[in-house]
């Protein structure tokens, strides 16, 4: 397994990982890779490390794919959802990690509905945490396994042009994505009507394109988001047939291109709304590639940071 | 002991002729009696003598939390008192904060009640509407025969702007004063810190500067129309501050401007400190350097600690939930001192002393012969270390808990009772 240490011994957000931490978590994913597409996929590396999966959110890839990582790595698994506990009774979310913690567990990974809390949490704890998700501030995996899946199809992210296509207002994996990517030198547009655009996003070194052909037709990439609609108050769109006709991607819009481009999406799809079932499932898409690489990812980071103790 | 010698005093106080100037100074019986480059000292006399000595007229604190009755696990009136002596406040003007709120007569002679020759002052301000709901006005001429020294509904006002106009219109009849609190948090606005690369990086919403210019704007519509007295609370744009302070020549408007806006900028905020979480909002550094500079040249006369206590359970919490406000009552001078390099020594103290005065209405306590005294002593130089023990205050979410800060509040003298932070 690929030797070298992260400088942090939380992963937080993109914001804290250099270069060469993402580079490091890369070549040990090519490593765990490899391991999972064997017939025995299961690693003695964390073996006698307990982590908890605190899950304040609902989730369904993100909590099997971590949960998953952490069993091929032959770690002790605990699973905690929020609609099931002791926060239904107002229990803070300190008093709830700090009884889990009470029981020995070494890692947190933690996915909560506000911004900040696993940043919080690090301040509080001394167990390594992982954000797997913190409201609409970062999703720190997904990004690193999407850029992994571009590298893994391109052979390397530096100079590829990627277009963000959606809900960017509300999506932490957006905000990780353009870090991420930017980090590694790719160029990057977002796309979507202006109420789910930040004003001030062009402060991250993107461009904004409010034009879907346009975008579509500039990028070798493009990562499509989810609608938010539970992460929307107030009404930032009139309707989904309207955003499925300017933002939907079909495949009327993608035989237009004078090029063919390679789609993302980091699920769960709204099917017939940003995504149409003609691309997610073509031979355009690596949508369950990205799935794949989110085991293989989560292993090298759950690995590299055990090894920060 | 009733002779209070203070020995080469360092007077800050534009209206005295000693402005600037080294001098000794006698206090008898809450009186200055003489003030000269040398008093001879006798044993009767306390002495108070530092090798940075500087006095001022007693500081005066607009708009600060009190959470009695109702909400006294943030800060209760002792509390209140003790932090403001603390901070080297004389006399605090409290917004309507507690539960109930203050819109009676009976709310207002309860809190006057408290100042029966206590050191520090309480000039209450009373609510505007019936338990601040924004709807039916409060009795506010009868508010104002009780002791009301301003209106306001404070942070969070749920009036509208019919009825802002017409409670302004009706106070023109008592010639009392507005309070407007220009960054108010209203149904439906989800931002927490200022609208920029930060709130990109931060992932949350953003408070666009536009929503204080258009609340300026629409208060000053509403000045002109009605003709009356109105202090803007806590802006934290020079925008805001070039624009009341033209508008100032003709009508009766000030500014106020919390000392965080110029203390700190957005970047504060970046790493997700709920301490620095405030209302206004930290704004860009541009816009820091400019508020300074508007302080400096005199378009605002007040600058306001903006004390919101809250409890830990309250605001230890992931940032998100955890809500606005900072216990700061205490850190003021030694904030702006350390921070806002920008803003002379002679223009904090003036903003601390006679700006809020002249804006409330309350007697200048001047540093000259013959005047009562009232006065607050700090060394600008000095340096201290701010810890949970050091502060007074109910609330502990001050940002400054393990740092050192420079400036240093020696103490107070009012109503008789003097009293010294060492």
């Amino acid at each position: 397994m690929e030797s070298g240490q992260l400088s942090t011994r939380h992963l937080l957000g993109i914001q804290d990982l250099t270069v060469s931490d993402i580079q490091l978590i890369f070549r040990t994913a090519d490593g765990f890779k490899d391991v999972l597409n064997r017939p025995i996929k299961k690693v003695p590396s964390l073996r006698d490390v307990t982590i908890a999966n605190l899950f304040f959110e609902n989730s369904t890839r993100t909590k099997l794919s971590f949960e998953l990582a952490e069993k091929r790595l032959s770690a002790d698994v605990i699973n905690f959802s929020a609609g099931s506990s002791s926060v239904a009774k107002g229990e803070t979310l300190l008093d709830t990690v700090n009884n889990v913690l009470s029981m020995k567990v070494d890692m947190i990974v933690l996915r909560h509905p506000i911004q900040g809390a696993a940043i919080y949490l690090s301040r509080k704890i001394n167990a390594n945490v992982i954000n797997a998700g913190d409201g609409t501030h970062e999703h720190p995996t997904q990004a690193l396994l999407d850029a992994y899946s571009i590298r893994e199809k391109y052979g390397d992210v530096k100079g590829k042009k990627i277009v963000i296509v959606g809900d960017v207002k509300h999506s932490r994996v957006a905000l990780s994505n353009i870090i991420c990517l930017k980090k590694l030198g790719a160029q990057v547009k977002v796309c979507g009507p202006p109420t789910l655009i930040q004003k001030h996003i062009q402060t991250l070194g993107v461009k904004v394109e409010y034009n879907l052909d346009k975008a579509l037709e500039w990028c070798d990439i493009a990562n499509v988001l989810r609608i938010q609609l539970e992460r929307q108050d107030i009404k930032y769109i009139p309707s989904l047939r309207e955003y499925a006709i300017y933002y939907g991607i079909n495949k009327q819009r993608l035989a237009r291109l004078d090029h063919e481009i390679t789609i993302m999406h980091p699920g769960p799809i709204n099917r017939g709304v940003e995504l149409n079932s003609d691309v997610a499932d073509s031979e355009h898409s690596i949508i369950l590639n990205q799935v794949e690489n989110g085991v293989a990812i989560r292993m090298a980071v759950l690995y590299l940071l055990a090894g920060t103790k | 002991m009733t002779l209070i010698l203070l020995k080469k005093c360092r007077i800050y106080d534009t209206d005295s002729p000693s402005h600037l100037k080294r001098r000794d100074i006698l206090i008898e019986k809450g009186i200055i009696v003489d003030i000269k480059a040398s008093i001879k000292s006798t044993q009767h006399m306390h002495i108070i003598q530092s090798a940075n000595l500087c006095v001022s007229p007693g500081w005066i604190d607009i708009g600060c939390y009190n959470g009695e009755p109702g909400m006294e696990h943030r800060e209760d009136l002792d509390s209140l008192k003790h932090a403001a002596a603390h901070g080297g406040y004389v006399g605090v003007v409290p917004f309507p904060t507690s539960h109930p709120t203050t819109d009676t007569k009976g709310q207002i002679a309860y809190l006057l009640a408290q100042n029966n020759g206590h050191l520090v002052d309480i000039y209450p301000v009373a609510a505007l509407t019936k338990n601040k709901e924004g709807q039916e006005m409060a009795e506010l001429m009868d508010l104002a025969h009780a002791g009301a020294i301003a209106f306001s509904d404070g942070k969070g006002s749920r009036m509208s702007e019919g009825q802002v106009q017409r409670s302004m219109l009706y106070l023109k009849g008592i010639e009392s004063r507005m309070i407007y609190v220009v960054n108010s948090k209203k149904p439906g606005e989800e931002g927490q810190v200022h609208e920029g690369n930060v709130s990109v990086l931060m992932g949350v919403e953003g408070i666009p500067m536009h929503q204080e210019q258009v609340a300026v704007n629409t208060v000053l519509r509403q000045l002109a129309y009605t003709d009356s007295r109105v202090l803007i609370q806590n802006i934290s744009l020079s925008w805001a501050a070039d624009k009341i302070y033209k508008i100032g020549s003709r009508r009766d408007v000030a500014a106020s401007v919390a000392y965080f806006n110029l203390s700190h900028n957005d970047a504060a905020v970046a790493d997700f400190d709920i301490n620095y979480k405030v209302l206004p909002p930290l704004r860009s550094e541009s816009d820091r350097k400019k508020l300074c500079r508007a302080i400096e040249k005199g378009k605002v006369q007040v600058i306001t600690s903006n004390h919101s206590p809250r409890s830990i359970e309250e605001k230890d919490e992931p940032f998100g939930l955890s809500p606005f406000g900072a216990s700061s009552i205490e850190t003021t001078f030694s904030s702006l001192l350390t921070f806002a390099k920008e803003i002379s020594l002679e223009k904090i103290v003036y903003c601390l002393s006679q700006g809020p005065r002249a804006v409330l209405d309350i007697p200048k306590a001047s540093i000259v012969k013959e005047s009562t005294a009232s006065f607050t002593l700090f060394d600008p130089s000095r340096t201290w270390k701010v810890s949970v023990e050091s502060l007074f205050s109910k609330s502990k979410n001050n940002p400054y808990i393990g740092k050192t800060l420079q400036g240093y509040v020696l103490g107070v003298y009012n109503n008789l009772s003097l009293n010294l932070n060492d």
